[in-house]
């Protein structure tokens, strides 16, 4: 897997987080007003450590994020885009979006999903549309605080752990 | 990477991937009237292998797939759920979403999505509700034959590994 990075204004997108301070970044999302504030750090880690994320940075420090989750050839779910609150309105989010859709694999794949409140006029300019068919949409939603828990309580990365599980079922 | 197997009477579903013939399982997808029946084969094998795939086996052979694209934290979106046509209505698509609620991280995962034209009833048994806020989804789609194509340059360019 290639990492990459693109400069523009003072800016730097990369892909690489090697050298990126990673609780700046942990930082980044608590800064936001969403639901997912309160999410762990060691959470947010587990996380990046299983996305594709791209990362702006400006003198080195961490001021954006957009974490992908994708299976690399049919599909990418587009999430914790945030800017700092110090760099929000000087372009990091829209500089974030040029360098993901405008380079493969993502800018060529099948699907980007995202859920955005309030962004929506952000995204239409990089190509995003409404949900064709809202109806077919489905979520299974559990509440934040037993996500929390069930992580908290089983630790950080279990599903790098190497094992194997059988069950005989009902 | 943990993998897990269960089992019930002759029907096996896993997700180890050694288990699986990976190519029988991708031909799933053929001739069955799904926009993504003409997706290559390397291109579904490859997302199997970037997904937590749930492979419903019938002795070896694969009759039921689904696969859950996650970052093992906070989302997962479960796509290409399918039953073999001979195999439909012997319970095997709620045997695979029982198996996925059996994985403790899925389970109590905050948020699970997927896309579903008629489903809805066998879904919402599992605990899926229309999205409460649908008018703040949005995606971006290219064609197929524009995906496909982007897929091999990237996997020959070294972009993504393609495997």
């Amino acid at each position: 897997m290639l990492k990459r990075s693109w400069s523009k204004n003072g800016y730097t997108v990369t892909e690489d987080l090697d050298g990126v301070d990673i609780d700046a970044v942990c930082a980044l999302i608590a800064a936001q007003g969403w639901g997912c504030r309160n999410r762990p750090d060691e959470m947010n880690r587990t996380a990046l450590a299983h996305s594709h994320n791209f990362v702006c940075l400006c003198g080195g420090r961490p001021v954006g994020l957009a974490r992908m989750v994708t299976d690399y050839a049919t599909m990418a779910y587009v999430t914790d885009v945030c800017v700092a609150p110090d760099h929000q309105g000087r372009g990091v989010a829209r500089f974030l979006m040029e360098c993901i859709v405008g380079n493969p694999p993502f800018g060529g794949m099948r699907r980007l999903t995202l859920c955005t409140p309030d962004a929506r006029g952000l995204y239409a300019k990089f190509g995003f549309v409404p949900v064709a068919r809202p109806e077919e949409w489905m979520e299974r939603m559990r509440p934040y605080e037993e996500a929390y828990a069930y992580f908290a309580e089983n630790g950080g990365d279990i599903y790098s752990r190497y094992g194997e599980h059988n069950k005989e079922m009902d | 990477m943990k993998t897990y197997t269960w089992t019930r009477g002759e029907y096996t579903v896993t997700t180890d991937l050694s288990k699986v013939d990976l190519e029988k399982a991708a031909l799933l997808f053929r001739d069955d009237g799904w926009s993504i029946q003409d997706r290559p084969v390397d291109v579904t094998i490859s997302a199997f292998k970037h997904s937590i795939t749930f492979f419903c086996l019938h002795g070896e052979e694969p009759v039921a797939t689904v696969r859950l694209v996650t970052d093992f934290t906070t989302v997962a979106y479960a796509a290409d759920m399918i039953v073999k046509k001979e195999y439909r209505g012997r319970g095997l698509s709620k045997f695979v979403f029982e198996c996925i609620f059996e994985v403790p991280v899925f389970k109590h995962m905050r948020r699970i999505n997927l896309q579903t034209p008629d489903a809805h009833g066998l879904y919402a048994r599992y605990g899926f509700n229309p999205v409460a806020h649908p008018e703040e989804m949005m995606e971006r789609l290219c064609s197929y034959e524009e995906a496909y194509a982007s897929f091999r340059e990237n996997r020959d360019a070294g972009i993504i590994d393609g495997e």
